[in-house]
Order: C-alpha cells, then structure tokens, then sequence
C-alpha cells in the first residue's frame, strides 16, 4: 500500500476509530461511560442506542447524556458532510491530473480507495450498531467484512496475482467463529430487556410507595394508638400517686383507668402487628396460617394446600393477606353457602385461588382492598385475576412466580 | 397449690410469680425455654401448669406443643396457655383431648390479678378457660352458622361464657337472669347441639368444642 491513502486515512478517521475502541471496550462498566463522552461517536452511539440498553438506575444519566449525544451528533454531521464533497472533488481531480500526465498506471484507483475505505468503515458500524440483537457479533462481522474488502480491493489494485487475500480472510473468519463460539446468544431479546427494565422500574417505584405508606401507617397508629394509651397510663398513676392518701377510693378508680389504657395500649399493639406479618403465619408458615383464617370462617371452606416447600416470607405474607382479603369479601359481600381454597405450586409459580359459589359480580377497582393486595402483589410480579361474573361464582387468583425452599421441619 | 412457670421474658417471669407467690401459689420451677418445659412438667407433677405460647428456641408456638406434649404424658394435667395474641385454631388444638382443665388468656388478662388468680384455679380445678377474644373472633360474622346456627341469641351468650369458663352462677349474675334459667338454656343447648347426656364438665367442654369447631 502506498502512503498517500495511509496517511488521508489516518488523518481524516481518527474519530471513527476512537468510536470502534469505544465500542469494543464498552463491556468495561467503569471506563464506558467516562470514553464515550469522550468521543463524539461514542457520544452518539450512547445517545442512540444507550437508552434501548436499558439503564433504570441512571435515569438523569440518560437525560443528560442525551444533550450531550445530540451536540455529538451536530458535530458530526458537520464534520462528514463537509468531508462528502470535499472527497469527491479529490476523486475527480486526480482523474483530471492523471488524464492530463499521459494517462499511464492507473494510480487513482489508490486514491478512490482510500477515499472510499472510511465511508465503507462508517457504513459498517451504522449498519452494525443499529441492530438489537447480538450488536457486539455484529460489529465485529460488519468490520471483518470491511477488511476482507480491503485485502481483496489492495490485491485487485496491485495487479491480482497470488491470491494473498486468503490468508487475511482466513484469519477473519477464524475469529469471527471464536468469537461466535465465546459468546452464544442469549435467550431473551434486547426489546424483551428493555420491556422487563420497565416493568421493573415501575414495580420498585411502586414497593418504595408501598413501603413508604406502610411505615406511614405504622407512625401514626402508633403515636395516635399505643402511644397516647400510655401517656394517659402514666397520667392516672400520676394523679393515684398525688391522692392515694387522701382520697383511696378516687386513687383505685384512677388506677383501674390505668389498667384499661394498658389493656387498649396492647390490643392496639396487636392489631398493628398483626397487619404487618400475622403472627400465626410465623408460627404455622403459609398453610398453618390459612387453616387458622378458615376456623374464623363462618361458612364451610374447603382448603386444599399442596406446597413442597416454604415461599420467602415475604411473599408468604403477600399471598397470605391476598387470600384472607378475599375470603373476608366471600364472608361480607357474596352471599356464598360454601367456598374454597387452594394453594399449589407449578413450573416455579404459586397459584392461590379462593372461590366461591355466591352472587359474583366482584369488582377489584370497586374497594380498595383488592387494589392494595394488587400493589402490594406487584412488587413480587405476581398476578391477581378476579373472575366475577354476575351471578356468581367468584374466582380470585393469585399467581406468584418464586423459589420455595425445603419444607421447615 | 403448686405451680409450674414457663415465660421466656424476665421481666415477665419474675413478674408472674410474684403474683403467683402473692396468691398461694408456689412456684415450684420457672423455665425459660421449650424443651425445658415438659420435663419440668413431668419432675415437678404441678396442680397446674402456666406456659407463655412463643418461647425459644423457635419463638414459635414452642409454649403450645409443649402443653401439648405435657399432656399427652400426664393426660388430663391442667395448663393454662398465654399469648400476646389468641388464634382460635390454637384452642382448638389445646381442647382436642377432649379432658378440660385447660385455659388459653391473652397475656392482658394477668393485669386483672383477680380474675387471673381466679382463672388459674379453675383450670387447676379441671375447668376450661377461653378468652373473651378467641370467642369474639369465633362470633364475628357467625349468624348463618351450623348447628350454632339452630341456638337462639341468648343460647349462644350463654355458651360464649361457658367458653370463658363461667360457673352458671357467674353466667346468671352476667346476664342478669337466675341460675335456674341459665340451667335451661344449657340444657337445650347441649340438645341442640347434638351432646349426649354424661358428665356435666366434659359437656360443657364439648359444646366449648362444638363451638370452637364451627
């Protein structure tokens, strides 16, 4: 290869390889971000593609990455559109100049290729970059490719006689097979990801809501409940103490007072604590727990659980209050003779149902007690259907995917 | 009377049989865990037995299965179960024997020391104990019920205080009616529920059963 296409190469594309080291270093979590602002393609391939890949935690990193891609992108199209014409006026001119000093060896045709070899390189990556799946495979296919070109337009140029190309090309398409057999491709789709990141996005923001509410409640039933209980406690032991002299009978009455703000103080302990984890279903575990409910059942239950193991607890609890909700609806609204429940667990999903056979026409959006144990259900991607035609029968339909562990001993 | 105490809190324990030893009755040995607590049951022999439901190692329902256990070695020793919360289906395993002499209070309830104190001796004296709460829970919402169903509105007061363990004089003065009255309306509740005429307490804890059982 002569210099002068080298040297125009070099020159003029320095920007698309610094993009082509960004785009094979980009594995590198650390250093990703920090090269590809670095580089205006880089700086454009983020901008592009970096939001398709999905990155929930950095949302405001993503947005100011953004401005910073589009700027990129400015000047990049500046810089390569300037060069488009200026490129093509080369192309001719050399012509001219060959034509006009005798029209010998053939030598523009070098020119053209040097001229030609970073639009080919930019045309690859666009190409390669633009694909969602296995973009990685792509890009190094899409450059093989450019450089077996390349060897094969050299050969031709230089006369096309042993076919060295081979060699080179050989080389390529070796890597390209390791590289294919290093990294077999994935099961889910870049669109599935982003899809999944969303989803995601969404069920953590609605646990933190969740969450956040929970100790809300939690707050203020205590200072509203156990709190001022014993504070009125202490005030009648107070008030005992200063009389129990000269007045016993008002001071035993003051002290009976006390007892009371006691007992309330603990019935509202136990209320607050049996809305966060029951304590039966600490004791008995998710199938313990559901046979208590139904002793409290006025109406006859049919309970079927089949689990192998223990959910995590604190799917245990969402499924468990997801199940007493139900059947307190079955007991208030719907009228039913009898009713069931079944619990089982198939292909790594729990599958809870309560039935019954009374007057139907349940509406989840109607109360808010479904609707809350379908949020409090969305942070585990769990489901709940309700199946509620008039006239009955109901049919509610908890499905939680999860690992259970081995059965507690 | 002797006594023996299983509560896994100090503060509580100690407490406990300061009340106890307050009222004549000696504890003869105060555990602080499970296991400990059936074969203190079966060395010491007590007139009763005073068990905390969550006790360690598991914190669980450790108290329960070791009444449980106790009596199924010394079938028919009384035990009095004590909880922060009541779980109806735990009275239920606590009456399955079928024997009597066995309590279940929330933990509240120590506080009235008089009635506690009065409590502990009719369990002691083979009668059943029912919180005020496990029958609550039992009656929210049971009005279409079977066979409850049959009994009228004061039959099922009545058995909800014998549930609680109430001598029919105790219910009479409750209810504001004579004894003679109360008598009766147990009379057709056992009727109505089926129990045939034998011993007076074991019915009683049958129809408590009955009533546990929906």
């Amino acid at each position: 290869m002569t210099s002068a296409p080298a040297a125009l190469f070099g020159t003029v594309n320095s920007d698309l390889w610094k993009a082509h080291i960004t785009v094979l270093t980009r594995r590198q979590p650390l250093g990703k971000g920090r090269l590809l602002r670095n580089t205006n393609f880089g700086a454009e391939w983020l901008a592009r593609y970096g939001r398709q890949r999905g990155r929930p935690s950095s949302i405001d990193a993503d947005r100011s990455s953004d401005r910073l891609g589009r700027m990129a992108i400015e000047r990049h199209r500046a810089r390569y559109g300037r060069f488009g014409f200026p490129a093509a006026g080369i192309g001719v001119l050399v012509l001219i100049i060959w034509a006009a000093t005798g029209a010998g060896y053939f030598w523009p045709g070098w020119v053209w290729f040097g001229l030609a070899v970073p639009f080919a390189i930019r045309g690859a990556l666009r190409w390669s970059l633009g694909v969602s799946r296995r973009r990685g495979l792509a890009v190094h296919g899409a450059l093989s490719l450019v450089a077996a070109l390349i060897c094969v337009v050299v050969w031709l140029l230089a006369g096309a006689g042993y076919p060295w190309p081979l060699w080179p090309v050989l080389g390529l398409a070796v890597a390209l097979g390791i590289h294919i057999a290093l990294f077999p491709p994935s099961s889910a789709s870049t669109e599935q990801l982003v899809e999944r990141v969303g989803t995601l996005t969404e069920s953590r923001k609605t646990v933190i809501e969740i969450q956040e509410a929970e100790l809300r409640r939690i707050e203020r039933d205590l200072h509203d409940g156990a709190q001022a209980r014993l504070v009125s406690l202490g005030m009648s032991l107070g008030m005992a103490d200063e009389i129990l002299r000269d007045d016993p009978e008002a001071a035993r009455r003051l002290l009976a007072d006390a007892r009371a703000s006691a007992s309330k103080a603990l019935s509202d302990l136990r209320d607050l604590v049996s809305g966060i984890r029951p304590p039966v279903l600490a004791d008995l575990g998710l199938q313990g727990a559901i046979d208590a409910l139904v002793v409290t059942v006025p109406i006859p239950v049919n309970v079927t659980v089949q689990l192998p193991g223990s959910p995590p607890e604190p799917i245990e609890s969402a499924v468990y209050f997801a199940v007493a909700e139900a059947m307190a609806n079955v007991v208030k609204h719907s009228g039913a003779r009898w009713s069931w429940i079944s619990c089982d667990y198939w292909d790594g999903v729990l599958v809870a149902t309560v039935g019954d056979d009374g007057v139907g026409g349940a509406d989840p959006a109607k109360g808010s007690g479904l609707s809350g144990i379908q949020r409090r259900l969305s942070a585990f991607d769990a489901t709940l259907r309700v199946d509620s035609p008039p006239g009955g029968p109901t049919v509610v339909t908890v499905e939680v995917p999860c690992e259970l562990s081995s059965p507690k001993t | 009377m002797r006594a023996v105490l299983a509560e896994d809190l100090t503060l509580l324990r100690d407490g406990l049989v300061a009340v106890l030893e307050a009222h004549d009755i000696e504890v003869v040995a105060a555990v602080d865990d499970g296991p400990s607590v059936v074969s203190a049951l079966v060395e010491h022999r007590p007139d009763v037995a005073v068990l905390d439901v969550r006790l360690p190692p598991t914190f669980t329902n450790e108290g329960l299965r070791a009444a449980i256990e106790a009596r199924r070695r010394l079938p028919g020793l009384p035990v009095l179960v004590l909880s922060q919360f009541v779980e109806p289906i735990y009275a239920r395993e606590l009456l399955s024997d079928r024997t009597g002499a066995v309590g279940y209070l929330l933990k509240d309830r120590v506080m009235d020391t008089a009635h506690f104190i009065d409590g502990i001796r009719r369990v002691a004296a083979g009668g059943t104990l029912m919180d005020p709460e496990v029958v609550a829970q039992l009656l929210d919402g049971r009005s279409r019920d079977e066979p409850l169903g049959r009994l009228t509105r004061r039959e099922r007061e009545v058995l909800a205080l014998m549930a609680e363990g109430r001598s029919n004089s105790a219910i009479a003065s409750n209810l504001v009616v004579s004894e003679k009255a109360v008598s009766k309306h147990i009379a057709n509740i056992f009727m109505k529920l089926d129990l045939a005429p034998s011993d007076d307490d074991n019915r009683r804890v049958m129809a408590v059963l009955a009533y546990l059982n929906g």
